[in-house]
C-alpha cells in the first residue's frame, strides 16, 4: 500500500498524524487522522476529592477550560443531587457564552483566516497571522478584539482569563458586581458590529470557496447537539438531539445523563483518541458531528434576533441539514453572533446582581453527569465516587471525540480530490490540514493531553513503503 | 512619534509581562519576583503564553518590560536586553515571542513602546511550585531591575 503521511497537523490544538494510502493504481484508498497524544486526566482524577475535579478538570485545556469547569461543576451537582440557584445557572451560562465567543474567534480568525483569506495554496511562510494582517488588517484587529470581549466576560466573573477557579459544586464562587455588568456591557455594541461585518465578509468570500465547500468533509452523518426549549439555540442545559442528514429529527428529548443508552464509544489501534457513534445505528454507520455546524443543524430556532436572521439564510444553503464541514466556519460566526445578542440579554436579567449563587449540600448519590455545548461540541463529565466523595472512577466524553470519525472521512475525501502522485505538494498538505481545522479539533481536550499541535503527513505506497513524509510545528 | 510610531508616549501606563508556569519550578521566577510589585501607572499580568490579544495593550504601553527564566547556567544570573519588533513565520500562535507580540501591535495599531527582556537563569523544570536555590536567591534582583527599568524607560 502507498502511503502518504502528513505529521504533525498545524494550526490545531494538540499534536496528530495523518496517513494517506494509496492504491497499486495510485489513487487514494483511505486516510487516517491518528492523535498521538496521550495524557489519561481521567486516571488521574481517581482519589481526588469530587470538589477538587471543577479546578482539576479545568487544567486539561488552556484553551477551552471554562467548558470542562462547568462541565466538571454540573457533574458536582448531580452527586449533590442540588437544583442550583437560578442566578448561579445564568451567570454560568454567561460566562460559557464568553467562553464560545473567545474560543470561536481563536479558531476562525487566528487559525483559519490566513487560509480563507490568503489561499489555501499561497505561500506557506506567509500564510499565517502576520500574512493576514498584511493582507487584511481590518480583520486580524477584528479577530483579536472580539477574542478579548469573549475574554473580558469570564475575566469579569472569574477574576482571571484561563483557569478562573469559579464554577464549584453548588453553584459559583462569586456573584457579577454591577461595574463588571457595565464593563461587558459597554463592549457589546462594537463586538455585535464587528460580528456582522465579518460574516458578511465571509459569506461574500463563501463564492471563492465552491470546492472546498464540495469536498471539505461535504457527506452525510448525523447530528448531535442539546437543545433547549422549543427546540432552541442551547448551550448550557437542555436535551440532547440526533438529526439525519436530510435534517429530520432522529432522537430528541435525550437526558445528557443517560448518555451511554445511546453513544457507544469505540477504540481503533491507530489512534488514542475514541470513536463515539450513535449505537442504535451501530459502529461506524452512527458516526455522528457534534459543535457549530451539528448546533445549527439541530436547533429548531436560535431564539435572538439577529442569529435567528442568519440562521434562516443558513438554512438556504441546502435542503436537509447543511453537511459540508467547511461550514463550521459560516456556523461558527453565526454562534458568534448569538453569543453577543444572548450576553447582551443576560445582563438585563433582573436576577444578574444577585448574590444568591451558592447552594450548599453534602454528597447525595454516588454518579453524577454534568453535560453542556462546549465551543467544539456536546460535552460530558461523568463522575463515580464512593462515600466520602472520593473519586474512583472518570470518563470524559469531549467534543473533538466524537468528531472523530467524521474527521477521518473528511480527510480521506479531500485527499482524494487533492493527493496526485507519490510527492505531497504544499498547497496540498495545507488543504488536508484545513479540512481538519474547520472542525477546529482539540487534541489536548480529547486526548486531555497538553501542547500545541504539530502535523505530520506520510504519504505510503500499496506495501507499505514510505514514498513521501512532511513534518511540520 | 513613539520609539516605533504613534503618538508619544507621555502618560501611558507602563506594562510588566511576567512569563511562565508557577507549577514548573523555575519557569515561575517571574510571577514569583513580581508578585505585589506597586508602582504608580504599572500593569503586571502574569501569563503563562504570550497570545495575539496582548497586542493592544502592549501597543498602548508606554513602556514593556517582558519578564521569563530560561534554560541556562550560571543559575540564577539575571540578564536584561532591549526588544525590537520582529515577524514570525510559525503558524504556531500559542507560542508567540516576545518581539512578535511587538511586531503584531505595530502592525495592528502602529504603535510599538520601548520594549525590553528581563531574564533569570533556571535550573530546575520540572514539575513543582518550589524554585531552586540559586534563583530564590536572585528574585530581589530581577524585581530590582525590571522596577528600574519601568521608572527609567520611556518616562515623560
Amino acid at each position: 500500500m502507498k502511503q502518504i503521511v502528513i505529521e504533525p497537523v498545524t494550526r490545531i490544538e494538540g499534536h496528530a498524524k495523518i496517513t494517506i494510502q494509496l492504491g497499486r493504481s495510485g489513487e487514494v484508498e483511505d486516510a487516517r487522522f491518528h492523535v498521538t497524544e496521550f495524557r489519561g486526566f481521567e486516571k488521574f482524577c481517581e482519589g481526588r476529592s469530587f470538589r477538587e475535579m471543577p479546578v482539576i478538570t479545568s487544567r486539561i485545556c488552556g484553551i477551552c477550560p471554562v467548558s470542562h469547569l462547568i462541565a466538571s461543576a454540573k457533574a458536582c451537582d448531580a452527586l449533590l443531587s442540588v437544583d442550583i440557584p437560578d442566578p448561579a445557572k445564568k451567570l454560568r451560562r454567561l460566562m460559557n457564552l464568553g467562553q464560545l465567543l473567545q474560543s470561536h474567534a481563536l479558531s476562525f480568525f487566528h487559525l483559519s483566516a490566513p487560509d480563507l483569506v490568503l489561499g489555501m495554496e499561497s505561500d506557506p511562510k506567509k500564510r499565517n497571522l502576520f500574512g493576514l494582517l498584511a493582507a487584511e488588517p481590518e480583520i486580524a484587529r477584528d479577530g483579536i478584539r472580539l477574542r478579548k470581549v469573549g475574554q473580558e466576560v469570564i475575566e469579569v466573573l472569574g477574576g482571571k482569563r484561563i483557569h478562573p477557579p469559579w464554577a464549584t459544586a453548588g453553584g459559583v464562587a462569586t456573584p457579577l458586581s454591577e461595574a463588571g455588568r457595565a464593563k461587558i456591557r459597554a463592549s457589546l455594541p462594537e463586538a455585535l458590529f464587528l460580528v456582522g461585518r465579518t460574516l458578511g465578509w465571509f459569506k461574500r468570500a463563501l463564492e471563492q470557496h465552491k470546492d472546498e465547500e464540495r469536498v471539505y468533509g461535504n457527506f452525510p452523518t448525523l447530528f448531535m447537539a442539546m437543545v433547549g426549549e422549543g427546540g432552541a439555540l442551547e448551550h448550557y442545559d437542555g436535551k440532547l438531539r440526533f438529526v439525519s442528514a436530510a435534517g429530520d429529527i432522529v432522537a430528541d428529548g435525550i437526558d445528557p445523563a443517560s448518555y451511554q443508552e445511546h453513544i457507544g464509544e469505540a477504540v481503533e489501534s491507530y489512534s488514542y483518541l475514541k470513536f463515539p457513534y450513535y449505537k442504535p445505528h451501530g459502529y461506524p454507520a452512527g458516526a455522528y458531528r457534534v459543535g457549530p455546524l451539528a448546533r445549527l443543524n439541530c436547533c429548531t430556532h436560535a431564539g435572538t434576533p439577529r442569529a435567528d436572521d442568519e440562521l434562516a439564510e443558513f438554512r438556504q444553503l441546502a435542503r436537509g441539514a447543511v453537511l459540508s464541514s467547511f461550514h463550521y466556519h459560516t456556523a461558527r460566526l453565526i454562534e458568534m453572533l448569538y453569543a453577543v445578542e444572548k450576553i447582551g440579554e443576560l445582563l438585563e436579567d433582573p436576577e444578574i446582581l444577585s448574590d444568591d449563587v451558592q447552594a450548599s449540600a453534602r454528597r447525595n448519590r454516588f454518579e453524577g453527569v454534568g453535560a453542556l455545548e462546549a465551543p467544539r461540541g456536546t460535552l460530558f463529565h461523568h463522575y463515580k465516587v464512593k462515600p466520602g466523595g472520593i473519586m474512583t472512577w472518570a470518563n470524559l466524553l469531549i467534543a473533538t471525540g466524537q468528531n472523530n470519525l467524521a474527521m477521518n472521512k473528511a480527510v480521506a475525501q479531500i485527499a482524494r480530490r487533492y493527493v496526485d502522485g507519490k510527492k505531497i505538494e504544499e498547497g496540498m498538505l495545507n488543504r488536508v490540514e484545513a479540512g481538519i481545522r474547520a472542525f477546529d479539533p482539540c487534541l489536548s481536550c480529547s486526548t486531555h493531553a497538553a501542547g500545541q499541535m504539530p502535523l505530520v503527513l506520510e504519504l505510503r505506497g500499496p506495501e507499505g513503503e514510505l514514498f513521501d513524509r512532511v513534518e511540520r510545528g | 512619534m513613539g520609539p516605533h510610531g504613534g503618538e508619544g508616549a507621555s502618560g501611558r501606563p507602563a506594562l510588566v509581562v511576567a512569563l511562565g508556569s508557577p507549577l514548573r519550578g523555575d519557569d515561575g521566577a517571574a510571577s514569583a519576583a513580581l508578585a505585589g510589585l506597586e508602582l504608580e501607572g504599572l500593569t503586571v499580568k502574569v501569563v503563562q503564553a504570550l497570545l495575539p490579544e496582548l497586542a493592544l495593550e502592549v501597543a498602548e504601553a508606554r513602556v514593556v518590560v517582558f519578564v521569563d527564566a530560561r534554560a541556562g547556567a550560571p543559575a540564577g544570573e539575571v540578564r536584561s536586553e532591549g526588544l525590537e519588533p520582529a515577524a514570525f513565520a510559525s503558524g504556531l500562535l500559542h507560542a508567540l515571542s516576545p518581539a512578535a507580540v511587538l511586531a503584531l501591535g505595530k502592525a495592528l495599531y502602529g504603535r510599538a513602546p520601548e520594549a525590553f527582556l528581563v531574564t533569570v537563569n533556571g535550573s530546575e523544570f520540572g514539575f513543582g511550585e518550589r524554585l531552586s536555590p540559586a534563583v530564590e536567591k536572585a528574585l530581589p534582583d530581577l524585581r530590582r531591575r525590571v522596577s528600574d527599568l519601568v521608572r527609567k524607560a520611556g518616562a515623560p
